[in-house]
């Protein structure tokens, strides 16, 4: 069944139902604030550009399970220092943000990268499933925009993933609205 | 599209409980404290129930695995007044989204098979056990109804993974943890509609019957009589 | 299969939960803070192979790990034992993981003895504890005081312990649970093996179960209901048939096609009443009679002298009318279950825990195999096996030591193996005395390892009082239990999901297995594998000690160990999987070439088994000194007649009633002496083990703890089973507290009484495994333990410790 209109409450009408039906969408609406990044300024630990990384690598490189698994992967520090193994960028503002890292490496602790609000843990989400499987598997920037263009990390998603954002686009690509596809 | 179901033969079931734990296991399902239990406040989606019948020396006593029942036609769905439970067109599955929940109960008073439960309160679990819950489905929280959603949320991996392959599903792929567990084969799961299946075999058989089949609910898990055997003489004995 | 709603309500017990009160308007609105809980890792699935312990039924996991750490558990399907089954108690095993109240590292006690205070320390520390008084013990010449009282146990473990005392010098070894090896016993009286006893129940026309709950606390329950559940099945044109002899209505009786209740104690008498018939009727199978045993018919041995047989014996006292008389069983119906036992072949008799209970268990047991000589179900395919033994490597030699030889060949402080208990290997019972009075030599040090007699065995043996007067106790638990709690020191040992244990041929199976248990991941905490401990305390303590030791750590002593099964070059690894309908892949079948592979494929499959079995190897498994299935016991007149030399007396020695002359080496029934007086304790308690509560380390598991009591709508506490005419006349109601009372001083436990029209009039059963003082937050605290209340005896013959029968009354609380 596709997600269901609040009106069809089948035969019984009754008051109560009604009552609870405006207690529930206002809870609702309340409810979808949180879906919505907050807009507090988020105190990143460092400074990342996602632009420089793409230089040289793709958004795999790094995200390593994005076409395996239902997360992509927040990159881990081993997975960092693995290519920034002590060789300095001439730039003399990247080379502070490369001394973090190493800082970091020695210390051997993760870098407590602070995430923007994500998907509700009651929804299924997979990565591969939208990125690494069937016919025509998306491409990341279909949901994640122009990350791969800003040179710091968003203060805000660029998209809200709100579940409008995807019963249409599942409705435009004839993709399953199935309510049990997702919510779980 | 497929109608997924469940056949149980109580022939084969021994009742061990396994399937009930297996399934609180996979499914974070929250255990009870003495006083919940006592207030017949247990959170149970798959439960085993001992029928007895009879007296002393000749007692019949069937062991009965219950569970929500993903009705063909469920008394549960019409009477959700927000769409958190919904018939799933392409499964069959009776599901709950608890966001939308708003715990007025309705559901499981409508249900005939008693298989929804409510949360009266947060579950408790100390922190070692709860870092480690299965993530694949989420935990709930006071005051939303929950149940059995025949493991669904292994349906979408199990897709990923048949698709991976190249292949379709096949029966087998998608299974539920308290089949996985049954140490005696007496659950049986599938595609009822694939007329091959495993499920949908043992459903047509003579024994399959449903429970409280005269309220037209159309369940689509099955059970499988228990069978009589031997005729013992109660006259020597 | 009519349910009404009402029924069900009934049933579920959730008419109360469901009362329709408003839930706070606050909590209806609650909804949107929706906890947010995230796997903080990218959620990489492994899955690692290994065995349960939580009962020593050998079921093979399969665990489910994300980013390394453990989430669910599923049954190996390739592991013969289960084939990818499992029980309540393995589906719930990473709660004894995850356990909060895990010990975490090494405690010293600070406080008094029991007093529960404790300081943590290091290994180090906790090692450098010990070292000295093992060392101080043996300069001084007395190993021999250093005991150590195991519990369950699987596998290496237990040569490990044994090596361990051997080299030390020690003979105390001693289990809490001796009459488990009762049935092993009676193999080797009937046919001269030392080995478990197997049952080939997939194969059986005719199962006659006496006490064994197949279906609940035995030894391999998945094994068990898998077997239980294709009997059920039937065969093509075939009958088949279980039947039940229980006093409970267990659930084991409830899915028998047959239950037969019987008075407890009694079952010895059934087994000859059926027997008498078989013979009476010549319903025998003769040529197996004839060709394979000795003892049956009257016989005459080297010296002229006459001797009387089994028939003669079982015609002449054990007409189904006395069967009946003893056990209130109709003689119609002995005569009837005889019938059909005799007629439905391959037929198996089996006999255990309940039967063994009581002080008669020894012959009882014996009796219950006789049965299956006299169908002939020795060695057949359907009938009574003895799997073949694992082809381990043999361990080397112990090095030379004067010290302790001279400890280990001293007596055992419980004088198992002795004059007075000479088919025991252990007698805990005897064990508080011999503390206390320090004959026949003082105790100096105590090793506890996955014990806890204190909560296990009756109060009555003062088990406590001395606990109090061992100078030094070293407890290896993992969680705190009553027993831990009177340490000096806790050593704690990991979750079996942590170590490298090996898991081998539980008894009832007929197939020799060998199932490899591997850590799952790092042990969480600051915990040591015991058999570590042990390596580690033989070196400190040197050689010629520490030189018995040459292995580096346990997965070398094993890899070690295994190898001879390599080299065998028999038997395979891995079973085929059992999704009936799924064919398995077609694999090709690889003979690992070199051991490190055979190993490899071990660890990655998680068992070998050998399926294939030898029928008719009479040469392996009738190996008494007439080399046939022994009616009349040779062995054991040898050995009551050595042991009787050896304490110095005329007679054969025996532990407790004295049966004479012949009638001793043949199989008989011996009435329990009960506890109690019938007038003033009218009852008889049966204390049964549920599934759920089974073997132990499931005492802080809440989702087993909310289930045992399921079928008794009793969660979460202790109830007891009466039949609704007895409860009536103690004027007791459904679900209303009792007070259980037996003569052992002012013991009562608080139950719940459930009336079960199942139950048998005069008895009352009661679950053990519940009414911890000590231990976890979920267990302690829960329900009532029976076993203090009952009596404590020892079992004719054998002088193993059993209980005794136990009368009780029981009042309204």
């Amino acid at each position: 069944m596709s997600p269901r209109k609040l009106s069809s409450t089948g035969g019984i009408s009754l008051g109560a139902i009604a009552l609870f039906a405006v207690v529930t969408l206002g809870a609702l609406v309340l409810s979808a604030s949180f879906l919505s990044p907050k807009s507090d300024s988020v105190a990143q630990p460092m400074r990342f550009s996602h632009k420089a990384h793409f230089e040289d690598a793709t958004c795999e490189t790094c995200h390593l399970y994005v076409m395996e698994l239902a997360s992509a992967g927040t990159p881990s520090l081993e997975d960092c220092v693995d290519c920034h193994d002590n060789t300095l960028s001439e730039n003399a503002e990247d080379q502070l943000e490369e001394k973090k890292l190493e800082k970091y490496a020695e210390e051997d602790t993760e870098i407590p990268w602070i995430h923007l609000p994500r998907l509700t843990a009651d929804i299924y989400f997979s990565h591969r499933m939208h990125a690494g499987l069937g016919e025509k598997p998306l491409e990341c920037k279909n949901c994640h925009g122009d990350i791969g263009k800003s040179e710091t990390l968003p203060q805000e998603r660029q998209i809200a993933f709100t579940m409008s954002f995807c019963v249409d686009c599942h409705e435009k690509r004839q993709a399953s609205n199935d309510c049990l596809m997702c919510h779980r | 599209m497929a109608r997924y179901g469940m056949v149980i033969d109580l022939n084969r079931c021994v009742g061990c409980q396994s399937c009930a734990v297996a399934c609180k296991v996979e499914n974070n399902v929250r255990f009870s404290t003495p006083e919940e239990a006592s207030h017949g406040r247990e959170i149970q989606w798959m439960q085993v129930l001992p029928v007895a019948e009879g007296e002393f020396p000749n007692v019949v006593e069937t062991f009965i695995p219950v569970l929500c029942n993903h009705c063909e036609n469920p008394s549960c769905v019409p009477v959700c007044p927000t769409g958190a439970t919904y018939q799933s067109e392409a499964t069959g599955i009776i599901g709950q989204v608890y966001t939308r929940c708003i715990g007025c109960r309705f559901c499981a008073v409508a249900c005939p098979y008693m298989a929804r439960y409510f949360n009266w309160s947060k579950p408790h679990w100390p922190e070692e056990m709860k870092a480690r819950l299965n993530p694949d489905v989420s935990t709930r929280t006071k005051s939303v109804i929950e149940k059995c959603t025949f493991c669904s949320h292994r349906l979408p991996r199990a897709r990923e993974q048949a698709l991976s392959e190249g292949r379709k599903l096949r029966d087998g792929d998608y299974v539920t943890a308290c089949m996985e567990a049954c140490p005696t084969r007496a659950i049986v799961f599938g595609d009822l509609d694939d007329s091959n299946s495993r499920v949908a075999v043992l459903s047509r058989g003579h024994r399959a019957k449903r429970l409280r089949e005269e309220l037209g609910n159309e369940p689509k898990v099955f059970y499988l009589d228990q069978q009589g055997g031997w005729d013992v003489d109660n006259n020597d004995g | 299969m009519e349910i009404t709603r009402r029924r069900f309500l009934g049933l579920t017990g959730a008419a109360a939960g469901l009362s329709l009160l408003p839930a706070e308007l606050a909590e209806l609105i609650g909804l949107a803070s929706h906890e947010e809980e995230r796997w903080p890792g990218p959620g990489v699935e492994t899955w690692v192979n290994t065995v349960c312990q939580l009962c020593p039924g050998g079921c093979g996991l399969r665990v489910r790990l994300l980013d390394g750490w453990p989430v669910r558990v599923k049954g190996n399907p390739t592991h013969p034992i289960n084939r990818g089954g499992l029980c309540l108690k393995g589906a719930a095993s990473l709660q004894s993981l995850y356990d909060p109240d895990r010990i975490r590292q090494p405690l010293k006690r600070v406080g008094e003895r029991g007093e529960g205070k404790w300081e943590e320390i290091t290994w180090e520390q906790a090692l450098g504890e010990i070292t000295p008084v093992l060392k101080r013990l043996r300069e001084a010449g007395r190993p021999e005081s250093l005991v150590v009282i195991r519990g369950q146990f699987r596998g290496q473990m237990e040569e490990i312990w044994k090596r361990f005392l051997a080299a030390y010098g020690s003979p105390n070894y001693i289990s809490p649970s001796a009459s488990c090896a009762t049935s092993d016993t009676i193999l080797w009286l009937t046919q001269g093996m030392r080995s478990h006893i197997g049952y080939d129940l997939e194969h059986t026309n005719y199962l006659l179960d006496f006490g064994v709950g197949l279906l609940e606390a035995s030894w391999s329950p998945v094994w068990q209901m898998r077997a239980f559940a294709e009997l059920r099945q039937g065969r093509p044109g075939q009958q088949v048939k279980i039947v039940h002899v229980d006093p409970r209505f267990s659930i084991t009786a409830a899915k028998a096609d047959e239950w037969v209740p019987i008075r407890p104690g009694t079952d010895g008498a059934l087994a000859l009443g059926i027997a008498n018939v078989l013979v009476r009727e010549g319903l025998c199978d003769k040529d197996f009679l004839a060709a394979r045993t000795f003892g049956f018919h009257d016989w005459v041995d080297g010296a002229g002298r006459k001797h009387e047989g089994f028939s003669t014996m079982v015609l002449r006292d054990y007409p189904p009318s006395r069967a009946s008389e003893i056990t209130g069983i109709k003689e119609k119906r002995i005569v009837r279950i005889a019938r059909e036992f005799a007629s439905h072949r391959p037929a198996i008799a089996m006999g255990d825990r309940g039967v063994l209970r009581y002080s008669n268990g020894f012959y009882t047991r014996w009796a219950i195999h006789c049965l299956n000589a006299l169908v002939g179900s020795v060695d057949i395919p359907g009938g009574v096996l003895v799997p073949s033994e694992i082809p381990f490597t043999p361990l080397p030699p112990l090095p030379a030591d004067p010290v302790a030889e001279a400890g280990r060949g001293r007596q055992r402080l419980d004088g198992a193996g002795s004059h007075g208990a000479p088919l025991a290997s252990s007698v805990i019972d005897r064990l508080p005395e011999a503390i206390k009075t320090g004959v026949p030599y003082p105790i100096e040090a105590l090793f506890v390892y996955y014990a806890n007699p204190l909560f296990s065995l009756s109060e009555s043996l003062g088990m406590r009082e001395a606990l109090e007067r061992v100078p030094f106790i070293v407890n290896f638990s993992p969680y705190m239990d009553e027993t831990a709690q009177m340490a000096d020191l806790i050593l704690p040992d990991h979750n079996f999901l942590e170590r490298w244990q090996d898991d081998p041929t539980p008894p009832n199976v007929p197939f020799p297995v060998l199932g490899i248990r591997q850590p799952v991941r790092p042990p969480l905490y600051d915990t040591q594998a015991t058999s570590d401990v042990i390596f580690q305390l033989a070196k400190s303590l040197g050689d010629p000690v520490a030189a018995a030791f040459p292995w580096e750590s346990t997965e070398a002593f094993l890899k070690e160990r295994v190898q001879g099964v390599y080299e065998a070059g028999r038997g395979k690894i891995g079973a085929p999987p059992e999704w009936p309908w799924m064919p398995p892949e077609e694999e090709e079948e690889t003979v690992p070439e070199s051991y490190d592979e055979f190993w490899a494929k071990l660890l990655e499959q998680g068992a070998w088994y050998e399926p294939e079995y030898l029928y008719g190897d009479w040469q392996r498994t009738l190996r008494t000194l007439s080399g046939r299935f022994e009616f009349y016991s040779q062995n054991l007149r040898t050995l009551l007649t050595t042991a009787s030399k050896e304490g110095g007396a005329s007679e054969p020695a025996f532990a407790t009633q004295q049966p004479r002359g012949d009638g001793a080496y043949l199989p008989r029934f011996e009435p329990p002496e009960p506890l109690g007086d019938a007038a003033e304790y009218p009852l008889v308690l049966n204390v049964f083990r549920p599934l759920a509560l089974m073997g132990g380390r499931t005492a802080n598991m809440p989702y087993l703890l909310e289930r045992a009591g399921h079928r008794m709508g009793s969660n979460w506490e202790t109830w007891i089973e009466i039949h609704p005419d007895t409860a009536q006349r103690y004027g007791i109601t459904d679900k209303s507290m009792v007070w259980v009372e037996s003569p052992l001083g002012k013991v009562k436990a608080r139950a719940r009484a459930r009336l079960q029209p199942g139950a048998l009039e005069g008895v009352v059963s009661m679950p053990f495994g519940l009414g911890h003082k000590e231990g976890g937050r979920w267990g302690k605290g829960i329900g009532a333990n029976p076993n203090p209340i009952l009596g404590a005896t020892l079992m004719t013959v054998t002088g193993e410790s059993v209980s005794r029968l136990t009368r009780v009354r029981i009042s309204a609380a």
